[in-house]
């Protein structure tokens, strides 16, 4: 395994290699994020997209902070962001891009959700905007609440309190502890 | 409800997964973007060493600048000849592979000005490491990753997911070479050996002080990157080495250190993990230092953490009856008294506790006193000034009786960090109070809310319980001498009928205080509420006027609070809030309590202006009674079991009858008693014949299986059919089984077979706390062996988890363990199939619940399906 800062040296120099790596280490990850921030399939693999796009055209002034994980979730954070703003302030369920989100398993589809990842997915849609980011970023993405909070630009209280609300709500919106 | 940790482990296990045509095309998109955008003219642009590296599948290089064990190989790569010339760095490398444990600093820089990362690293002989990386701490035997922790002020037990890359790939270099040489080298890389170039490090003289030291330098064939390694001369160790990119000042130093090996527990992540609980649990400490030093003995006998920090968490665990358990602080009582009606009220200095994730909490959390009575926090204040709080506690009944007590106990705690689905309470102290000032109210420049508000908010938590509501308003309104509170008790009253279900005279009291209710939404300026308004629309509606329910919702969406002492922000914030009252986001308790008053969908949706059902905020907060009453499956059973109590309600079987029928009632199978008739049972079922059979005779001990065998010739047709019968002994679900049988001509005879059987004996040692019982295995699919099969938010008997061991492993289980089937044993099951999971399974119950199993073969009875002859 070459470690990120090796690989992001190796881009930052015009390896296509690199970016493959890049690409297929954190494809997952990212897609889940952008997928559990928008509650929309098609949204998520255009914020997929996208911010790899931007990620080869900024990348002679990439200098990270922290590891290349997080930076790239920021930069799903932020683009998702854009969209939700962007778009009607009606939430969008994942039953709207229900043909995407298809229960069948064959090859030909573009994202393949466990049924767990869908009930949770669709609860979450379901969450305001601003404590789903928090819920997601905190606990997919594995950032901390000072770093969503100076991405933000919010309180670290105020990101503190909108988790603790997300939470409460999908516990009412979650079913019952599964037994068996 | 799903608790709060399971949601969170949902979330982090969170999973959605690019198809094969999502992945090549975008990454095949992304590569044709970079190909343009590498062929555009840069000033950046120059030959890449690291792609030249991947073309020559030279890629050890690469790996060189971080692993320390890989930085000797790669020195072996450059050509070191390690039987010859340079017979110095022969002893080096020798040297290096003979020593038993080693301690590593490596500090990585990406360039000439970035700040360092450091990572810290102990090897032993046994091919385990300890691996400091950022804020995590990684256990590793043999290369593989086996545990770690987040060490950012608290301990939590992190998954595989999370560990940090550069420790993982620490971990698995570490130990990836066998021994240091050419040839395992070429193996490990796959490396051709006529590829790999000829470089000696050469000895640098003027980078010698002393002669003391000796220094190589290797120079990179491929790139204009070296290393220099700093070797002690007289016994031929590396104690420093570095590698540099001159085009970027991409630099990693390795500072390393040898010493007596450290203690095996050290290297062990369940000792770390217990030693670091019970301190953090016993005296708070969780500094970083503690976190990430823990065990660790320094070989000159100087501190790496606390002095006692460990002795003393160990003397407060054994004292378990202390009082006052250090490292929070109890804070000190400057004032404390008790109201006419029984506040009781505590000022304290000294109150701000932090817990090591840096958050803080204040004064105290409960009370008691020796009359036994129980209160509820009802308001705290903490200001920073003096560090002083002041919590105020009510009785939960009234009115007051004139009892007093004589003593008071104070009681400080807080809930631990979880390490697991549960929250542990650690108590920092309690505090015995035997006297205090009478009859007084507690200091109003600190809590400004006087007592009647808080007991009329007393009572608004009881309207469930009329009396008890009934009688806390009887005393506030006798107290409230100036009709300040009426508007409070009113609404106290509103919501008592409604809870009642006296709708008239709530609608009544509801269009009398509405006027009010409007001025106080006017001049409650940033704390106006819609949902005040909530029992006013429930009481109007549920008397039978939507219609003017709905225009009284309409009403008050036009509303708009003064806002004029707020910034735009705050407007801003303050608005979005009162939205969500009214478009959905925060109106679960209208909803529900419309639901609840008995309106149906429609009524509903035409007060609240949209269709509930397709809202995506309100969907979830339609009772789930009121979904019940939709689902087709549900009518039909409800129109079945309505159908069975008038027919046997009219012609009821004699105790002991059975009846077997065919039952058209498809995909439904259910049983349960026939309402409205006595010792009467129904029994749907819509499966095959072997199928029903399979669980007769399972009821027994723990560790039961299936102990049919179904005789060759015996038919399997599919059943759909209902049993109902008369049975004053309750449900029977044998004797169905046995009349099933009995109408297919059908018998069960009891024979035995030589079986081998697990059989659970218990060593005597501590068990473990069901809470913290884990699963082996973290993550994968519920196939992956160890992984869990089942969780509940509840307990888990010995009972289940060896009938489950039994169904993985084919074999019956006997409990000769002395513990009772039915004690609690965890809250998690594995995976324990194949011999894999045997294996898993042995050391899973050993470890947590101190139980062995050996194989026996046993004479075991079994039930023989047959025909009867």
């Amino acid at each position: 395994m070459l470690e990120d800062r090796r690989l992001l040296k190796r881009f930052k120099n015009g390896s296509t290699d690199a970016l493959q790596c890049i690409y297929e280490k954190y494809e997952n990850y990212l897609l889940t994020l952008a997928a559990a921030l928008l509650g929309d399939s098609n949204a998520a693999e255009d914020v997929l997209h996208d911010v790899f796009c931007n990620f080869i055209e900024r990348r002679k002034r990439i200098k990270l902070r922290g590891n290349l994980k997080g930076y790239l979730g920021t930069c799903v954070a932020n683009l998702a962001r854009d969209r939700i703003r962007s778009r009607s302030r009606v939430s969008v369920g994942l039953e709207a891009t229900e043909p995407i989100v298809s229960d069948a398993d064959g090859p030909d589809q573009s994202v393949i959700w466990s049924e767990e990842s869908r009930q949770l997915t669709h609860a979450l849609a379901q969450l305001p905007d601003e404590q789903r980011e928090i819920i997601i970023l905190h606990l997919r993405g594995g950032m901390k609440f000072r770093q969503i909070a100076d991405m933000q630009a919010v309180s670290i209280n105020t990101i503190k309190s909108r988790y603790r609300y997300g939470l409460d709500k999908l516990r009412s919106l979650l079913p019952d502890e599964v037994n068996k | 409800m799903k608790s709060a940790e399971n949601i969170k482990q949902s979330i982090k296990k969170l999973n959605i997964t690019a198809g094969p045509e999502l992945h090549d095309r975008v990454l095949g998109s992304l590569l044709k973007t970079m190909e343009e955008s590498t062929k555009q003219p840069s000033t950046a642009t120059r030959p890449d060493i690291w792609r030249i590296a991947m073309k020559d599948r030279i890629t050890k290089f690469a790996v060189a600048a971080v692993i320390i064990i890989a930085v000797l190989v790669i020195i072996n790569q450059f050509g070191v000849p390690l039987d010859g010339s340079s017979v110095a760095w022969a002893d080096v490398v020798n040297k290096f592979n003979s020593i038993a444990f080693f301690n590593a600093s490596v500090y990585i820089k990406d360039n000439a000005t970035d700040e360092p990362v450091q990572i810290e690293i102990w090897r032993n002989s046994q091919k385990k490491a300890r691996i400091r990386v950022d804020s995590q701490l990684l256990f590793s035997d043999g290369g593989q990753v086996v545990g770690g922790y987040a060490i950012d002020g608290s301990i939590r037990k992190i998954e595989i997911e999370e560990y940090n890359e550069m420790g993982m790939a620490m971990a698995q270099k570490l130990f990836s070479f066998q021994e240091f040489s050419l040839d395992t080298v070429i193996k490990a890389f796959g490396v051709a050996r006529e590829r790999v170039k000829e470089t000696t490090p050469l000895i640098n003289p003027a980078a010698m002080i002393s002669e003391d030291m000796l220094v190589f330098d290797v120079q990179s064939d491929i790139s204009p990157e070296w290393m220099r390694i700093w070797v002690l001369r007289e016994s031929r160790l590396p104690i420093r080495i570095r590698s540099w990119d001159p085009r970027d000042g991409d630099c990693v130093d390795v500072v390393m250190s040898y010493s007596a090996e450290q203690s095996a527990e050290f290297f062990d992540p369940k000792a770390y993990e217990k030693i670091l609980m019970e301190v953090q649990h016993a005296t708070g400490a969780g500094g970083r230092t503690n976190l990430a030093y823990a065990l660790l003995k320094d070989p000159g006998g100087k501190d790496y953490t606390p002095k006692d920090l460990f002795e003393k968490a160990e003397a407060d665990n054994e004292s378990k009856d202390s009082a006052n358990i250090s490292g929070y602080h109890l804070p000190k009582v400057v004032q404390a008294g008790v109201t006419e009606y029984g506040a009781v009220w505590v000022m304290a200095s000294e109150s701000e506790n932090r817990k090591p994730n840096g958050s803080t909490f204040y004064g105290f959390s409960d009370i008691s006193d020796d009359l036994k009575r129980k209160y509820r926090s009802a308001d705290s204040v903490w200001r920073v000034d003096g560090d002083v709080s002041v919590d105020v506690f009510l009785p939960e009944n009234y009115p007051f009786d004139t009892a007093r007590p004589k003593e008071l106990t104070l009681r400080c705690s807080l809930e631990a960090e979880a390490m697991g689905h549960y929250q542990k309470e650690i108590l920092v102290g309690n505090v015995k109070l035997d006297s205090w000032q009478k009859n007084t109210i507690w200091p109003q420049d600190r809590i400004k809310k006087d007592e009647l508000q808080m007991i009329i908010w007393q009572a608004w938590t009881k309207t469930d319980d009329r009396e008890k509501s009934q009688k806390i308003l009887e005393l506030v309104q006798q107290l409230d001498t100036n009709n300040k509170h009426s508007h409070q008790i009113e609404k106290v009253k509103l919501r008592m009928l409604i809870k009642e279900k006296n709708y008239e005279d709530a609608a009544l009291l509801a269009e009398k205080l509405l006027s009010a209710e409007f001025e106080v939404f006017k001049n409650a300026k940033g704390n106006a509420s819609y949902c005040e308004f909530y029992d006013y629309i429930v009481a109007i509606a549920a008397n039978g006027d939507v219609h003017r329910a709905t225009d009284l919702f309409n009403e008050i969406k036009q509303l708009k609070p003064d806002l004029s002492p707020y910034n735009n922000r705050a407007n801003e914030h303050i608005m979005e809030r009162l939205a969500r009252q009214i478009n959905g986001g925060d109106m679960s308790n209208l909803i529900r309590s419309l639901f609840t008053a008995g309106l149906d969908l429609k009524h509903v949706n035409t007060i609240v202006g949209f269709d509930v059902e397709q809202n995506e905020d309100t969907k979830p907060y339609i009772p789930s009674e009121f979904r019940r009453q939709q689902d087709p499956h549900v009518i039909k059973q409800q129109a079945y079991i309505k159908r069975l109590s008038e027919q046997y309600k009219a012609n009821p079987l004699e105790p002991g009858q059975m009846v077997f029928n065919e039952c058209k009632l498809k995909e439904i199978a259910y049983l349960g008693p026939v309402p409205d008739v006595k010792d009467h049972y129904f029994y749907v079922f819509n499966t095959d014949l072997h199928k029903f059979l399979k669980g007769y005779k399972s009821k027994g001990q723990a560790g039961r299986v299936n102990r049919i065998q179904i005789a060759d010739g015996v038919k399997n047709p599919t059943l759909k059919h209902e049993i109902i019968f008369n049975s004053p002994k309750g449900f029977l679900h044998d004797e169905c089984r046995e009349f099933v049988m009995s109408e297919f001509g059908l018998e069960a005879i009891e024979s035995q077979a030589t079986e081998t059987v697990l059989i659970a004996e218990y060593d005597g040692g501590e068990r473990k706390d069901y809470r913290d019982i884990r699963c082996p295995a973290v993550g994968g699919s519920t196939s992956t062996p160890g992984a869990m099969s089942y969780i509940s938010s509840g307990d888990i008997r010995l009972r289940s988890v060896f009938d489950s061991l039994a169904q993985d492993q084919e074999m019956m289980v006997v409990n000769n363990t002395g513990i009772e089937d039915k004690t609690i044993v965890t809250q998690e099951v594995a995976n324990f199939k194949t011999a894999k999971g045997m294996e898993l399974a042995e050391k899973w119950y050993k470890d947590n619940f101190g139980i062995t199993f050996r194989k026996e073969q046993r004479c075991m009875p079994v039930w023989v399906i047959q025909k009867k002859p």
